[in-house]
């Protein structure tokens, strides 16, 4: 570690492209490559191993806190990465005539860009890789929690996605530090917990939820959970009127934050040509209740009960997929069980459902992509495992089929037909019948 | 109709314009050791950056507008632009050209009073770019005095790169009007990309609402310093 301060023989502050550095704990060298961004921090190179596999180098800027720096990464590097989302420190690299010290980490692939990025496209994916973005970093960022440690810096730059596949790339983990460390950075401030910026708190497992709750309005609704009409008021140059940005956004996201969508006070809806106005109208009841938890008893009383906790944002979002469907007119709904007569944000009419399916665990809509889980007959929060996928008919178009992927058999008994089993590997013919997959009851029906 | 081609609603996000003013000297002595190459080149490898930094922020969406001075100040580019599309027009010094630097500022502040700025856009970025001192003294006086009366004016944000030894830091730092930001200096032709690429990352540092330009400018225009205080424990990165 003394080779990390001190002078260094070349003059220089960071590695350039062609030269080495080497990895501390296995001796193995990297190339680098090439220069990909220079962040305030450090710079990020892109580089190569000997057999040839991209790794990103982080390298660090020369400041007073190098030493303590070097000591947080070579923790982080000690844990194994929590989720396969996080490009985790793998090891320190050190270079033989640059002072300091870097470390690589896994490269993020270009297909993963920035939610602003995505969010602007006209072309927009579809909702179930909206839902699987969100889902990702919900499973991610409960991994990390769980093991006591917090990441801090939520915000545009550091998560990343790709709109195609729905995965997440979370890059710059040399924040994350154990709770009780109440060191480094406090975040970026739009993303930050209220009670960070106004210093009541210090960054923690109960700050980072606000933030993820921020990160995945903006991926929903398509702005910021807090900034509507009263914000943008005070927006202006008139003589006397400019306050300084800091100072309303402490005001706006610190000490005087409300909610757009606040049931109890309206004072800060979107503005009229607002994006979230249309997002928030498409969503089912069940689903803006959790942002309004999230961003009311959230904001004001701040802990880890009033705030939007990973466990309740992953069965929203569960929930959400299972209420996907289609309108007459093409358009990608959420059927809301709680608001029967809810019109199509596209066409304006009242949509016909397609099919209901009742489970032990509760209604969804049985669209296209609709996977039944063992969730849905055991409640066990398996939601990944599917024991069923809904199909388009390989010939007739309007029709779906749910093929069986368990290793069970079903018993259905569709309305009017006589009993009829569907062996695992089969497809069946979506329509209205009640259905027996080991103890648990199913219902389909109009 | 399946899910999987069913209609989105499109995209899209409200975002508020940051507008860079970029104020450059193409005075004679620009051509020495080919600056203004120099300048032409550095200006061009910054727009990645600037594009790259857009695309990692939800708030700001860039636009670009310059004035070109010498024997007098003009717009080089006058209709704010993108930074998406942005194509950077050479410039070319003025052969035995002056510094008309005051009339330079006052195209500027005028370009800033309330009336023509957009009520919703963030803090202005002004950014001077100069080798040499003002030939239009009394004008750089008028000018000075028209920036700060004007709200915008006050409000932005100004960075000053000055380029060789002939570059008189006096005017720069009465520009520039905040003692904790000093004036870069480029000691050659080759270190005005350096110096601009440092500049543009303090332009998206100064322009994150909540942080702190002393830090800043501590952390990205002085690197070279052995004390920055980079990460004490109430900064806001
Ligand atoms: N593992 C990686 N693979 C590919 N690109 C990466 C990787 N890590 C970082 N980058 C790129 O480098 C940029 C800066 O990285 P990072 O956020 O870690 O730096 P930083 O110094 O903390 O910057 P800032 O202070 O602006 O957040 C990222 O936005 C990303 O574009
Ligand atoms: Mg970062
Ligand atoms: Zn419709």
């Amino acid at each position: 570690m003394s080779n990390i301060s001190g002078n260094s023989t070349s003059g220089l502050l960071y590695p350039q492209v062609g030269d080495e550095v080497k990895m501390v704990r296995t001796n193995t060298s990297i190339r680098i490559e090439s220069k990909v961004a220079e962040g305030g921090q450090g710079v990020v190179f892109r580089g190569v191993d000997k057999n040839g596999h991209d790794l990103a180098i982080k390298w660090y800027k020369k400041n007073k806190y190098l030493e303590r720096q070097y000591r947080l990464i070579e923790n982080l590097t000690s844990h194994s990465r929590p989720h396969k989302a996080f490009a985790w420190p793998i090891d320190i690299v050190l270079h033989s005539n640059v002072i300091g010290f870097g470390y690589a980490m896994v490269w993020v692939e270009a297909r993963f860009i920035s939610l602003v990025e995505m969010l602007k496209e006209r072309l927009q994916p579809d909702f179930r890789t909206l839902i699987s973005i969100g889902t990702e970093l919900v499973e991610a960022f409960s991994t990390l929690h769980s093991r006591g440690l917090c990441y801090k810096d939520i915000n545009f730059g550091n998560l990343l996605v790709d709109p195609y596949t729905g995965e997440v790339a979370i890059v710059d983990n040399d924040n994350v530090a154990s709770e009780v460390t109440k060191q480094g950075i406090k975040g970026t401030l739009r993303f930050m917990a209220p009670e960070l910026i106004t210093n009541s708190a210090a960054p923690s497992t109960t700050t980072d939820l606000h933030s993820l709750s921020v990160f995945l309005f903006y991926l929903f609704m398509h702005g910021h959970p807090l900034e509507g009409q009263r914000v943008n008021v005070s927006y202006t140059w008139e003589p006397g009127q400019n306050i300084s940005e800091t100072t309303l956004a402490t005001h706006f996201f610190g000490e005087e934050p409300i909610f757009v969508y606040d049931p109890w006070d309206v004072s800060n809806r979107p503005d009229y040509d607002s994006p979230i106005i249309r997002w928030w109208d498409i969503y089912p009841t069940f689903f803006k209740n959790v942002f309004i938890k999230a961003f009311t008893q959230g904001l004001k009383n701040p802990s880890l009960m009033t705030r939007v906790n990973e466990t309740e944002w992953r069965s929203a979002l569960y929930k959400l997929n299972d209420q996907l469907s289609v309108c007459s007119c093409g358009a990608a709904i959420f059927v809301d069980f709680e608001q029967s007569n809810k019109k199509c944000w596209n066409c304006g009419n009242v949509p016909v459902l397609l099919f209901t399916i009742s489970t032990p665990s509760g209604i969804s809509a049985l669209s296209e992509g609709f996977k039944l889980t063992k969730h849905h007959l055991y409640r066990d929060f398996k939601y990944r495992d599917a024991i069923g996928v809904t199909e388009r008919h390989p010939s007739q178009h309007d029709q779906l089929v749910l093929k069986n992927t368990s290793n069970m058999t079903w018993a259905i008994e569709p309305i009017g037909e006589e009993r009829k089993e569907v062996k695992p590997g089969q497809r069946m013919l979506v329509r209205p019948m009640n259905m027996s997959i080991g103890s648990a009851r199913i219902e389909i029906y109009r | 109709m399946t899910q999987l081609n069913a209609i989105m609603p499109g995209g899209g996000i409200s975002r508020r314009s940051l507008h860079i003013f970029i104020l450059a000297d193409c005075s004679g002595s620009m051509k020495i050791d080919g600056r203004i190459q120099a300048l032409n080149y550095a200006i061009a490898s910054i727009t990645p950056q600037l594009i790259n930094w857009e695309k990692e922020q939800e708030q700001a969406q860039i636009f670009i507008r310059a004035v070109a001075f010498a024997d007098n100040a003009s717009w080089h580019i006058q209709s704010p632009e993108p930074i998406s599309t942005f194509n950077w027009p050479p410039l070319s010094h003025v052969e035995k050209g002056l510094t008309s630097m005051g009339e330079a500022i006052r195209l500027v502040a005028d370009a800033l009073s309330p009336e023509k700025f957009e009520p919703r856009a963030l803090r202005p970025v002004l950014l001077l770019i100069t080798d040499g001192k003002p030939t239009d003294v009394d004008q750089f006086e008028i000018g000075i005095k028209e920036l700060f009366a004007n709200p915008v004016g006050k409000a932005s944000i100004r960075l000053a790169i000055a380029i060789g030894q002939g570059a008189n830091f006096s005017f720069l730092n009465r520009f520039i009007n905040d003692a904790d930001i000093p004036v870069m200096v480029a000691e050659n032709a080759d270190q005005i990309v350096v110096k601009l690429t440092a500049a543009t990352l303090a332009i998206s540092k100064m322009s994150s609402i909540g942080s702190d330009r002393k830090e800043v400018a501590e952390q990205v225009i002085m690197p070279e310093a052995n004390e920055l205080g980079v990460l004490d424990d109430d900064t806001i990165i």
